[in-house]
């Protein structure tokens, strides 16, 4: 491997080759000549599996300008989208063009998920031949129910015609219903509507013998509770072609952030137990879950400024993505290696982007250690909704190096 | 190095380390948080949110507060304590009798009242929860009394909205109902002949969606009740209901074998042949407050229910109007207590105002 920075012992050099050939020999004069006096991590470009811009349709929340400045900032150069945009994503004809203003407003490689069905309505499929044409890289129903077993068992078939991988978002609406927290003592204290573990099983368990039933390849997103984790260790070793994603924020927050009521602790599906954390934690370490996405939800601040359950769910993620990596590595949870895996080159992987994300290359200088406090004025992202807000954390991106 | 604790969470502990934590201390610091924003650094409530954090003499001050306006035959009196202040009733939700007691109160106290029915007018036309109070505010109020069916509406107003108006909190959600709460204490404190360490108390219904049991629960187990008993069948208890510092029972004789006090909860019409009940018949064999159940309690049991009742469904008629019912003494404390928390977070508010000033 050729080292791309001085020998000092402090930076840890993560990037792959395929990475470095690609760097302008400025970043590669940069990092050479980087006499660090602390730790550093080189690491290739962050790769989100979902990340919600909010353009087109939702701009009084953040835009491509401001939300691919955060992005890039912190160190994501490619981020996934779910379809649920207005309008929805459904028109492949129309994705190009939404890729080149990512690329051209906010300077990030944008990767679409195609709606599943017409208008994410979930009775019919839409024209998953044309998304395909048009460049998405699977198709999805966002959070949005399906208004029968049988169309999802028929649309899943329809997709894998065309050799299209589905994302999941498993949620039983029926019995998530208007639940705002996780059903436990937590919501129970304040009197919020609970959400049930078992409305994410049930879905899950539900998709799992689908995706068993059509063959059809399968992402699941943002998993939450113990036993998914669980549902999907079976499924791999059942040998299904499935992989599976925890949001960042699910590794670090719990439902007892709930406390008071915080509004800004409401999110979909929403923080789980502390035994729900530690089993996540754990399918992190032995392979069960692939990656972790950044679930970052911009939201302008009116939205959190309503009675718990009637704010607007979401947490700001971007920025405080990186710092919680770093938490990861220094309590131990995964290793520096691992922690690639996970936030780099598994998304890739499962966004079947491999190809494109080696020939854009890139690198990014992660400081693990530098505190910094979250305010208005340190977050990139136009969203300032994160429970994290005025606290002290550890870690950022110091540097990027795209082309 | 800095551990994962010191970045995850705004709390002082882990509070879903059950394993670890008493869930007393958990419990304890949830009553906390929630307590704050009510109370001035002397301990005074300047907005009346919840009894949740309130300790045993701010209650027994709300008590005391409260039978200074009751005279010795059991009257209500008159005092002008809110001579001069505008109160405006906020109801989000419809309600008769919660609304007209405070009005009752309110009027009793010298104030003047503006009823506002919300939930026919501004927000249905698209007016954020934000602007509507902004507007009411501007009207040169000082009390708002809130009536919401989100969680947390009322602490929401305090904390975010207007913090200069005295808030206070006549139901939100399923969480709280802390004035409901407190005339139940005023009524035991008035009518049982033992005090509360002594008492046992059952509450039966539907917890799961009660703001009302939430208040009791807190209220009796800060003002010394050891042993409070809950009834319902399980599709109507809360998550973690074990952990509220509550005996469940499963059956309603041993629920109610000697007694104190028998607490019935409102069931509410669309649960009945919902997921939730089968019947109402099988609720009322099942659950009902009946004489023979009664007939298992002490003999000077206190038999009491917030209103409105389903006879037949929750308690028997001859129950409710018998001579253990002090269901109708409850109304009338509650506008003596409603009277005690409208002036003491008005006292609240203006101390706090001159201290700021």
């Amino acid at each position: 491997m050729t080292t791309l920075t001085s020998s000092d012992t402090q930076m840890h050099d993560l990037l792959p080759e395929s990475f470095k050939k690609s760097l302008p020999s400025t970043a590669t004069a940069q990092l050479a000549t980087l006499t660090a006096d602390r730790e550093m991590w080189v690491l290739p470009p962050l790769v989100d599996l979902c990340a919600r811009l909010r353009e087109p349709g939702q701009q009084q929340h953040g835009t491509l300008i401001s939300e691919g400045r955060a992005a890039r900032g912190n160190g994501f150069l490619h981020v996934v989208i779910p379809p649920d945009t207005n309008p929805i994503l459904e028109n492949g004809s129309l994705l190009k063009g939404l890729r080149e203003r990512a690329l051209e407003d906010g300077s990030i490689y944008l990767h679409i998920l195609g709606a599943l069905t017409e208008g994410l309505r979930g009775d019919n499929p839409s024209n998953i031949a044309g998304l395909k044409k048009g460049g998405c890289i699977a198709v999805s129903n966002a959070r949005q129910p399906f208004a029968n077993d049988l169309v999802l068992l028929r649309t899943l078939e329809y997709a894998a015609t065309f050799g299209l991988k589905v994302f999941f978002y498993p949620d039983e609406p029926s019995l998530s219903g208007e639940g705002v927290a996780h059903e436990g003592y937590i919501a129970s204290y304040h009197g919020l509507q609970g959400i049930p573990w078992i409305a994410e099983t049930v879905a899950l368990s539900k998709q799992l013998l689908m995706v068993e039933e059509t063959g059809i390849a399968a992402h699941f997103s943002q998993l939450s509770c113990k036993s998914s984790v669980e549902l999907m260790r079976w499924a791999k070793d059942k040998g299904l072609p499935v992989t599976c994603d925890v949001a960042m924020h699910q590794l670090y927050l719990t439902d007892d952030n709930l406390e008071g009521f915080n509004a800004q602790a409401y999110v979909l599906p929403p923080l789980r137990s502390n035994t729900d954390q530690q089993a996540l934690r754990r399918g992190l370490q032995d392979g069960t879950i692939d990656a972790i996405c950044s679930h970052h939800e911009p939201l302008n601040v009116t939205a959190k400024k309503a009675p718990f359950a009637e704010s607007t769910p979401g947490i700001s993620n971007f920025d405080t993505f990186m710092a919680l990596a770093c938490q990861l590595v220094r309590d131990e949870i995964l290793t520096l290696e691992q922690l690639v895996d996970k936030i780099c080159l598994n998304p890739a992987k499962i966004a079947g982007i491999s190809a494109q994300y080696e020939n854009t290359g890139g690198a990014i200088l992660v400081d693990p250690n530098v505190e910094w406090q979250v305010t208005s004025e340190t977050m990139l992202s136009n969203g300032k909704n994160t429970p994290f807000f005025a606290q002290q954390l550890q870690g950022r991106v110091v540097e990027t190096f795209f082309v | 190095m800095p551990t994962s604790n010191d970045i995850r969470s705004t709390a002082n502990i882990s509070l879903t380390d059950y394993a670890k934590v008493d869930p007393r201390a958990i419990h304890k610091q949830l009553d906390i948080s929630l307590s704050r924003p009510q109370l001035n650094d002397d301990g005074s409530i300047r907005h009346f949110l919840g009894v949740e954090g309130l300790n045993k003499a701010q209650l027994q001050r709300i008590i005391a507060k409260a039978e200074t306006f009751i005279d010795e035959k059991g009257q209500l009196l008159n005092r002008p304590e809110l001579e001069g202040c505008t109160v405006m009733n906020l109801f989000f939700e419809p309600s008769t009798r919660t609304r007209t007691t405070f009005e009752v109160a309110e009027k009793r106290l010298g104030a003047n009242v503006l009823n506002i029915d919300i939930a026919r007018s501004s927000t249905k036309k698209g007016e954020s929860l934000r602007d509507t109070l902004w507007n009411l505010q501007a009207m040169t109020a000082d009390i708002f009394v809130v009536r919401h069916s989100a969680s947390g509406a009322a602490h929401f107003m305090a904390t975010e909205v207007t913090p200069d108006i005295a808030i206070i909190n006549g139901g939100d959600g399923w969480h709280a109902h802390p004035t409901q709460g407190m005339l139940d204490m005023l009524t035991i404190h008035r009518e049982a002949p033992r005090p509360f360490e002594e008492l046992s108390v059952a509450i039966i219904g539907d917890i799961k969606h009660s703001r009302v049991a939430r208040s009791d629960i807190s209220a009796l187990q800060t003002l010394g009740v050891k042993d409070i008993r809950v009834i319902a069948p399980r599709t109507l208890l809360p998550k973690g209901i074990e952990r509220f510092g509550v005996n469940v029972y499963e059956d309603m004789n041993e629920c109610v074998a000697d007694c104190d006090v028998i607490m019935g909860l409102r069931i509410q019409n669309e649960r009945i042949g919902s997921p939730l009940l089968a019947s109402s018949s099988e609720y009322y064999k099942h659950y009902g407050i009946t004489p023979e159940r009664v007939a298992l309690a002490k003999p000077d049991a206190l038999i009491m229910h917030p209103g409105p009742m389903n006879r037949g469904i929750e308690i028997a008629s001859s129950v409710a109007d018998g001579a253990q019912s002090v269901i109708l003494k409850q109304v009338s404390n509650g506008v003596a207590i409603r009277m005690a928390v409208l002036a003491l977070a008005m006292e609240g508010q203006r101390a706090h105002q001159a201290a700021r000033s």
